[in-house]
């Protein structure tokens, strides 16, 4: 009888453990990452006897979670993937919004500058006309200057978000090393039996770690967890954590680096959302500015030059419209030296995009990509009679350098912010050629046209006099015999000359500098077409080709992250409906369960009962 | 097996389907009261740059019209200037005529010269018309002050030979002025070729009316003098004095020498000269003041006349010249405004279809876009519906 009667207590007990952990399942049906709990059950050995072994009721065993090391895993790949593409797409969207929104893409104010510029050739002396183009170049250098101040706003925003996840993950790394030291201690002191609810939410905290970084762990025989860096840097070894840090780079270029005691790891950081920061600054902020300044210094040259090849309305030749920008010389913090660089670009056709490292290994100096680290060659010694120079820029070295001191160069990173007009002064607009030509009277030919071909030419505004000596040969100067045939052009001084008419023996042209307040239109003309000039990439891209290709580069990458943000959200979701498959609560799964236990639980009690009246019959028989 | 589904799962996809279903409503929507089918450039980046190329077409064609039509208005001013310049030497004409009658009296030449004055100022105001934007039409290039002024004697021209051009089309541009140079400057005088004057104490009344050229190839452009040996008798010497023709020419005779024709009138006396040199340059105001000045001249004797007559028909020559010279410039204005017409249509046309490329690409497609929205509405109300229906079974509801 007292067999039956313990047997029913153990039903009872172990029903009543099932029960709850029924209920503590339907209560955190919706707790995040809670794992179900299952009663593991056995049955007591029975007491052997000659009639053989008669149970003796029901043992819990343990209290589990169910979870699912590999599914787990995979959630945890997944995270990591998720945010760091999250990260990137969302700074990949920001630059495409800003390179295709009309308020603040460059497609407009460019198109104005040019269509100014063809209004100045329609009334080239007027002043309204002039007045209007150089609005529409102060509107482009301030548009220029906005989208610059918001790809460096970009950059400091990825330095923000950098400082404030690796202060999260820290938060995270010494949270779980507590839990650790909690898990291993609650462990020990019931005899290895799990403590589940801690175990979830060292789970989650590996999830949440991995959305931030991307991390390895090792589960140790002691219960606890070490976690990893992806490249192996250790973050969390038993119940010690170590913090990651911020520093600005070793040139102070105003970037962050990620620190691992004290020293950068960044190159080596991949996955979660410090991986995406990092990518989205060197695939897509570091690259649009560079590209902005390539076509901002593209701008300023091509503007300046075609400015230099005509004469304002005072008769001048043409000066700087706009300011050149200059390039940026970053010393390392270590160097030994005192020296200091001057970067000035100077072939706009010959610029990369890239950024240099420049080191002096005591006799001179040696360049490399930043990115890549590969060997560029440089030319030069760095003074200002044979500057350094290599992609486009001429870099002079003051001051005394070191062996083995670094210089960080970057030719076009910052040069979009600088860029501005040279003069206020609308008549310092060269809408006028260079040079007018005008027939001697009395001549049988005319002037036909004239055009400059080298705006840069010293000699271009020089007085000349071509005189023919006969219908086939002309004297520039009163000197020289050359050549002429009907329809030739003649050359001279960066100017050529054609002739209408049929040219006569004495026929005289004089080619002098275009006067003061002229109506000629030739150079204006030529600024309105500059747009569609070859001028980058050894001459293979145009202005406008430049200010598409910044536009389109930035909205495939956009695209690229968005599809692969899909994909990985979509990678995530089923990563996390497996888990959920496997861990969570179904709420009608723990109502069957609650039947189920109450149904064990009431047959306990009626055992218990019966045992009872089992005792009782007894008790009455013998009372007899 | 099947697949265990978590309650709270279960929720949490229903709310991202219907969360995933009103974004691409928004999109739509966006799309339907943008007209827009993009939102940025990500959408279709190669589609956007594409776009971006036609816009820059349709603002390059913007451009060339607007040089088109400028050009237009500075042309149709010169064109209508030109014309008033003709009219006035066909007044010159008239004037002369009229002046070259027998009926005329010294007092009444005195007049016409006195019209023929005015006549050339109002050329002289003609050649300096403004453009109405604060520049002259018939300066070139340096057309910033008035291009021409009368110094007495001859115009003074002090704008430039350049032809302002107007891009009109991607290759083409056209003169948007006509320098004044080229328009009342550097007439040829007499016919053209060579010129002839009668020598100031000619007492004779032979008088050399119609010149020609026969013989073009004949013709070497030198300086010569015909003299009368008698009143019949003539001959030709060139700049040496060397005798290189002679001939008996009287009244109604015409003298042929290297390719020129001269046809004489009236009777020479011996001694008589005339001098043949190849044409000078006149410009159009000093070719009316001479002929003014023609006839103020006295016309008492045969002489006299004679003289007049001479120098009469050299001027009603240059006149020919000038005339011909403006109706040049007029057509050449007229060319050139047809061909504006043509780039104004040209640029339209490319306009129009630049405009409707960019459209195509970038414009939402309304019919498929309304399609869309219903089809995603209707997705969304299913999913709404089924989300209320499923989260209404439990099997906790049955447990009372």
């Amino acid at each position: 009888m007292g067999d039956i009667l313990a047997t029913g207590s153990s039903a009872l007990l172990a029903y009543q453990a099932a029960l709850n952990t029924t209920s503590h399942n339907i209560a955190n049906a919706n707790t995040d990452g809670y794992s179900r709990q299952r009663v593991d059950l056995t049955a007591k050995l029975g007491q052997g006897s000659g009639s053989g072994y008669i149970g003796a009721g029901v043992d819990v065993v343990s209290v589990q979670r169910i979870t699912d090391a590999l599914v787990n895993a995979r959630l945890q790949t997944s995270n990591s993937a998720y945010s760091r593409i999250d990260a990137y797409a969302n700074y990949a969207s920001r630059i495409d919004t800003l390179m295709s929104d009309g308020a603040t893409s460059l497609s407009a104010p460019l198109q104005s500058f040019f269509d100014a510029a063809a209004a100045l050739a329609n009334a080239p002396a007027s002043g309204a006309a002039r007045q209007s183009l150089l609005g529409a170049a102060q509107t482009l250098t301030g548009r220029v200057a906005t989208l610059q101040s918001q790809l460096d706003g970009m950059n400091g925003d990825i330095n923000q978000s950098l400082a404030s996840t690796v202060a999260s993950i820290n938060d995270d790394t010494k949270a779980l090393a507590r839990l650790n030291e909690q898990i291993v201690n609650a462990q020990s002191m019931y005899g290895g039996q799990p403590p589940n609810d801690l175990l979830d939410q060292r789970d989650q905290l590996v999830q949440k770690i991995a959305g931030s970084i991307g991390i390895s762990t090792a589960l140790q025989d002691d219960g606890s967890l070490n976690v990893f860096t992806a490249s192996g840097q250790a973050l969390v070894v038993g119940k010690q954590a170590t913090a990651l840090g911020t520093a600005a780079d070793a040139y102070g270029s105003g970037t962050l680096d990620v620190t691992y005691n004290g020293a950068p790891i960044t190159r080596q950081l991949s996955g979660g959302t410090i991986g995406g920061l990092l990518d989205a600054r060197r695939e897509v902020v570091d690259p649009a500015r560079n590209e902005l300044g390539k076509l901002a210094a593209g701008l300023v040259a091509a503007v300046n030059a075609q400015n230099a090849a005509g004469v304002d309305l005072a008769g001048n030749r043409g000066g700087d419209l706009l300011t050149m920008p200059a390039g940026s010389a970053f010393a390392a913090k270590a160097n030994a030296g005192n020296a200091a660089m001057n970067v000035a670009i100077t072939d706009v056709a010959a610029l990369t995009g890239s950024s240099y490292v420049l080191k002096f290994d005591g006799s001179g100096w040696s360049a490399s990509d930043a990115a890549s680290g590969t060997t560029v060659p440089l030319s030069g010694s760095g003074t200002s009679g044979d500057p350094l120079r290599l992609g486009g820029v001429a870099i002079t070295v003051g001051g005394s350098a070191q062996p083995g001191d670094r210089f960080l160069v970057q030719p076009t990173a910052n040069a979009a912010s600088q860029l501005k007009l040279a003069t206020s002064d609308a008549s310092k607009i060269a809408a006028a050629t260079a040079v007018r030509a005008s027939a001697v009277s009395g001549n049988s030919s005319g002037v036909a046209s004239i055009r400059v071909d080298d705006g840069g030419n010293a000699a271009l505004t020089d007085p000349v006099t071509i005189t023919f000596t006969d219908a086939n040969t002309y004297q520039i100067n009163g000197s020289g015999s050359h050549a002429y045939s009907a329809g030739d052009a003649i050359s001279v001084n960066g100017w050529s000359l054609t002739l209408s008419g049929s040219v006569a023996a004495g026929d005289r042209f004089s080619v002098q500098k275009t006067g003061a307040n002229s109506s000629d239109n030739g150079n204006a003309q030529a600024l309105a077409r500059l747009g569609d000039r070859a001028l980058f990439d050894g001459g293979l891209e145009s202005i406008n080709a430049a200010q598409s290709s910044l536009t389109t580069q930035a909205a495939t990458r956009a695209q690229q992250a968005g599809l692969a943000l899909d994909a990985q959200s979509a990678v995530k979701a089923q990563a996390q409906s497996a888990r959920e498959s496997v861990s969570g609560v179904n709420l009608d799964e723990e109502a069957a369960d609650l039947i189920r236990f109450q149904q064990a639980y009431q047959a306990a009690a009626q055992v218990i009962a019966t045992a009872n009246e089992i005792f009782q019959s007894l008790l009455q028989a013998t009372r007899g | 097996m099947t697949m265990r589904i978590s309650t709270a799962w279960r929720y949490e996809q229903g709310v991202t389907q219907m969360m995933r279903q009103q974004q691409k409503i928004a999109t739509t929507q966006n799309q339907l009261s943008t007209n827009q089918k993009w939102q940025t450039a990500a959408d279709d980046p190669a589609g956007w740059a594409q776009a971006q190329g036609y816009d820059r077409l349709v603002a390059q064609t913007a451009q060339y019209t607007s040089a088109a039509q400028t050009a237009q208005q500075r042309l149709q001013l010169g064109e209508d200037t030109v014309a008033s310049g003709i009219g006035l030497l066909q007044h010159v004409r008239e004037l002369i005529v009229q002046a070259n009658t027998a009926t005329q009296s010294a007092d009444t030449r005195k007049t016409i010269a006195a019209e023929l004055t005015g006549v050339r100022e109002q050329l002289m105001a003609l050649a300096n018309t403004g453009d109405g934007q604060g520049r002259y039409l018939f300066g070139g290039a340096d057309d910033g002050s008035a291009p021409f002024a009368w110094n007495g004697s001859s115009a003074d021209y002090r704008g430039d030979q350049t032809s302002v051009m107007a891009q009109i089309g991607s290759e083409r541009t056209v003169a948007q002025n006509d320098p004044g140079s080229r328009v009342f400057m550097g007439l040829k005088t007499g016919n053209g070729t060579f010129a002839v004057s009668a020598a100031s104490g000619n007492a004779g009344s032979a008088a050399i009316g119609n010149t020609t050229l026969v013989d073009a190839e004949a013709w070497d452009g030198g300086s010569y003098t015909l003299r009368f040996t008698a009143a019949d008798q003539y001959e030709i010497v060139d700049a040496s004095n060397h005798v290189l023709q002679g001939g008996s020419a009287g009244d109604g005779a015409t003298v042929t020498f290297r390719g020129a024709s001269l046809t004489f009138s009236g009777t020479a006396a011996a001694g008589d000269s005339f001098a043949i040199a190849p044409s000078a340059s006149q410009d159009m105001f000093a070719m009316i003041d001479q002929l003014a000045q023609l006839l103020t001249q006295p016309q008492d004797s045969a002489a006299q006349r004679a003289q007049v007559q001479t120098a009469l028909q050299q001027g009603l020559g240059t006149l020919q010249s000038a005339e011909d010279r403006l109706s040049d410039v007029r057509s050449g204005i007229g060319i050139r405004l047809n061909a504006i017409d043509d780039a104004l249509d040209v640029a339209a046309a490319q306009n129009e279809h630049a405009t409707a490329a960019a459209s195509t690409l970038r414009d939402t497609d309304y019919a498929d876009a309304i399609g869309k929205l219903q089809l995603q509405m209707t997705t969304l109300q299913a999913a709404q519906q089924v989300y209320t229906k499923v989260q209404g079974l439990s099997l906790f509801d049955y447990l009372r």
